[in-house]
């Protein structure tokens, strides 16, 4: 299988080999000083860049004696040359449909993909799934997608969910078998993001006036975020709630047709900014800071970052109703919507404002963010990780 | 080329695709020739846009406004792909000193149409003053070959007449009727003209500078609207109140930010000097007289309850000049008798 490999030597060393890895996974270990017979690695699969969610997760390995690594190509895993157990913890599996032009190229990625699977089995390799959505937020073969699903989760030994409703939701699709699912809640990105800039300062720098309401749609731009949808029901959604909204649409751009799109809706919409780039760690904290609320206007969702960035920054957030167990302890700064009912969306939004106006909310929304900060999340994912393995 | 060409089969499928549809690869010879700038390569030919930028130098004739570059631009990719060849003209002095111009004057992003549905696309580059010299680089922006380009490199005077109908340059790509349309609807002060006509080039090129148009207009539609919404202003000779509003306080409106902003601006200067307003003092006297709207929205922005007093019993026929909006709609603040 060809995945999209990591490029950047400055989050891992990408030219060591596998096997490599495994005796630097437990070197470390050992140089940690624990006890060796409690040493664990784990090969992380598909290695992502600019979304810190693996790091996050990953961020308190060593106190549970697990050392995790990038695993760049999944079929290269294999006994390690150390005396460890190890596991390949599998994240945003449709890569696997990476260069599939047809779903017959798809079927066989399946193919595949489960073929390396039974080898890990064979090898006596655990099998982690973090189950992030329902199916990719663009499936091009859901069929297959599904079927991939399924079989993930039937072999895998270990299934971590973030959304207490995952098995539920996901049943529609494919079955998970709940007896190896455990749930480790999404983390915050408490400490992840620069944090130093004030709302004054970040609505000044954006051209934001100090009376304007002001939603933020964050994350890379693609039919599965509604944003389309959004711009084109922005004047209802006003009127519905008698507000003048100043929108600030922020992320790296879709395709080109879909940009068009984009382009065509936001052109004659001036209270509108687009910023169609990746946003810097540096810079996120301008856009929620300047913002009022966060809308997550998605069609589906399983989990949120962006949700999750929005609680950091103290920002209601606006999401689909289902993704709302997932971040409960939140309480009134998690506002659902049903995405079948567009009208739903005006009313969480106008609630999302009014619970901007209310302290209450901006603390409840530090409290779930500092109780949920990555190293926290980590310890319960290693724990949970521990008792089962 | 060629061994490469046949490493990769998406990239032998755009070539097939390009020749199917006339354009062929630039010959070795003529590409060198283009990298001595000394060939208008596009002209004869359709022709594959090459990975390298292709330049020509040519002497500036005339100076005229209206001369331009046309060109068609095939993408074998099924939808328009923005900016995927980007058109640099730089001037020179008879020294070869280039001569400075704002990027807008300069850089051109051209759209490249599916094959089968190619437009032309053209752009005006009148050469400024003192240039005599001019080169023009076609880059292509795809990282493939997929781009077939035709048209001459050559800039040329166009004939700027007839204009198209207003419906049919807001269908099209051309900067220049729009530029045009727009200065007609800044004359007639049609805010919902010149609305549509920034939103087709804000879609087509999303420069900044069309936004920050767009924005301020937008901002003037909104002051008037809400300003509509209260009740006409009381229109009398001379009262005695206390506050009297006789002149602006900041700088005139201008334009060079928006009208909304402009007037919280003002607004603040003038709690500062006559005290927040209360029911006492809520009460200003606005004489008739130079920027009497701009004055009339400021007191009402502050809080005030404005009167305006006439000169001479006469209320002027021109309360003032607000950039976009016309004399009548200023006049109908006034409950005039």
């Amino acid at each position: 299988m060809a995945d999209r490999p990591s490029p950047d030597t400055a989050i891992a060393d990408i030219d060591r080999s596998f096997e490599e890895a495994c005796v630097d996974a437990k070197l470390s270990l050992f140089a940690r000083g624990g006890d060796l017979e409690e040493a664990h690695l784990l090969a992380y699969h598909p290695p992502v860049q600019r979304n810190p969610y693996q790091q996050m997760l990953y961020a308190s390995a060593y106190e549970h004696s697990f050392a995790c690594f990038p695993l760049i190509d999944h079929t290269e895993a294999a006994p390690p040359p150390v005396n460890a157990p190890l596991g390949v913890h599998y994240h945003w599996v449709h890569r696997v449909f990476a260069n599939c032009r047809s779903s017959r190229d798809a079927k066989k990625a399946v193919f595949r993909f489960f073929d390396t699977l039974d080898k890990h089995r064979q090898a006596d390799i655990k099998i982690i799934w973090t189950v992030h959505n329902l199916l990719s937020h663009s499936a091009m073969f859901p069929e297959e997608e599904i079927e991939l699903r399924a079989g993930l989760g039937s072999r895998a030994d270990y299934i971590h969910i973030m959304n207490p409703s995952t098995v539920e939701l996901c049943g529609r699709y494919y079955d998970l078998p709940s007896a190896r699912t455990f749930m480790v809640p999404h983390p915050s990105y408490f400490g992840v993001y620069g944090d130093y800039i004030s709302p004054e300062q970040a609505r000044f720098d954006l051209g934001v006036a100090p009376e304007d309401k002001t939603v933020l749609l964050f994350g890379s731009l693609g039919p599965h975020k509604g944003t389309r949808q959004f711009l084109e029901e922005l004047s209802e959604l006003e009127a519905n709630i008698n507000t003048r909204l100043r929108v600030i649409i922020a992320g790296a751009p879709g395709s080109a047709s879909y940009m068009e799109d984009i382009y065509r809706l936001v052109a004659d919409k001036p209270r509108v900014t687009l910023i169609e780039h990746h946003i810097d760690d540096q810079a996120v904290q301008r856009l929620f800071r300047a913002s009022d609320a966060v809308l997550c206007p998605y069609d589906v969702g399983l989990n949120s970052g962006v949700a999750a960035t929005a609680a950091t920054f103290g920002r209601p957030c606006v999401v689909p109703d289902i993704l709302v167990p997932a971040m409960s302890a939140a309480n009134a700064g998690i506002i659902g919507f049903n995405p079948s009912d567009r009208g739903s969306l005006a009313t969480a939004t106008a609630r999302a404002l009014e619970a901007r106006e209310n302290p209450s909310v901006e603390a409840a929304l530090y409290q779930w963010a500092e109780h949920h900060r990555p190293v926290a999340i980590s310890r319960l994912f290693f724990e949970a990780l521990r008792e089962r393995w | 080329m060629a061994a490469k060409i046949e490493e990769s089969p998406r990239k032998a499928r755009h070539l097939e695709e390009l020749r199917s549809a006339g354009y062929v690869p630039i010959s070795r010879a003529v590409l060198l020739l283009a990298r001595m700038r000394v060939v208008d390569v596009f002209r004869f030919g359709k022709r594959i846009l090459p990975r390298r930028p292709v330049c020509l130098l040519s002497l500036v004739v005339g100076k005229s406004r209206s001369i331009g570059i046309d060109f068609t631009v095939a993408t074998t990719r099924p939808e328009v792909e923005r900016a995927a060849v980007q058109i640099t003209v730089r001037h020179f002095t008879l020294f070869g000193s280039e001569i400075a111009q704002p990027q807008e004057d300069r850089e051109f992003a051209l759209f490249a149409d599916p094959l089968g549905q190619v437009q032309a696309q053209c752009f005006l580059c009148p050469p400024p003053t003192g240039a005599r010299w001019r080169v023009v680089e076609l880059a292509r922006q795809a990282d493939e070959r997929r781009i077939g380009v035709l048209g001459s490199m050559r800039p040329k005077t166009r004939e700027l007449s007839p204009v198209p109908p207003l419906n049919e340059a807001l269908k099209g790509r051309q900067r220049y009727w729009l530029e045009y349309y727009l200065g007609e609807a800044e004359k007639a002060r049609d805010r919902q003209t010149a609305t549509q006509l920034l939103s087709r080039m804000i879609f087509l090129e999303r420069r900044a500078t069309d936004m920050r148009s767009l924005r301020l207009i937008s901002d003037i539609n909104q002051v008037i609207l809400d300003f509509s919404k209260q009740e006409k202003v009381a229109v009398s000779a001379k009262m005695q109140n206390e506050l009297t509003y006789q002149k602006l306080l900041t700088t005139a409106f201008d334009n060079s930010l928006p009208l909304s902003k402009w007037l919280l601006s003002e607004a603040i200067t003038l709690k500062n000097i006559f005290g927040a307003p209360h029911a006492e003092m809520a009460k200003v006297s606005i004489p008739a007289g130079e920027n009497l709207a701009l004055r009339l929205l400021a007191a009402y922005q502050a809080g005030y309850a404005p009167v305006v007093e006439t000169i001479q019993g006469q209320m002027p026929d021109k309360p003032g000049d607000i950039p976009w909006v016309k004399n009548e709609e200023l006049l109908s603040f006034f409950d005039r008798p």
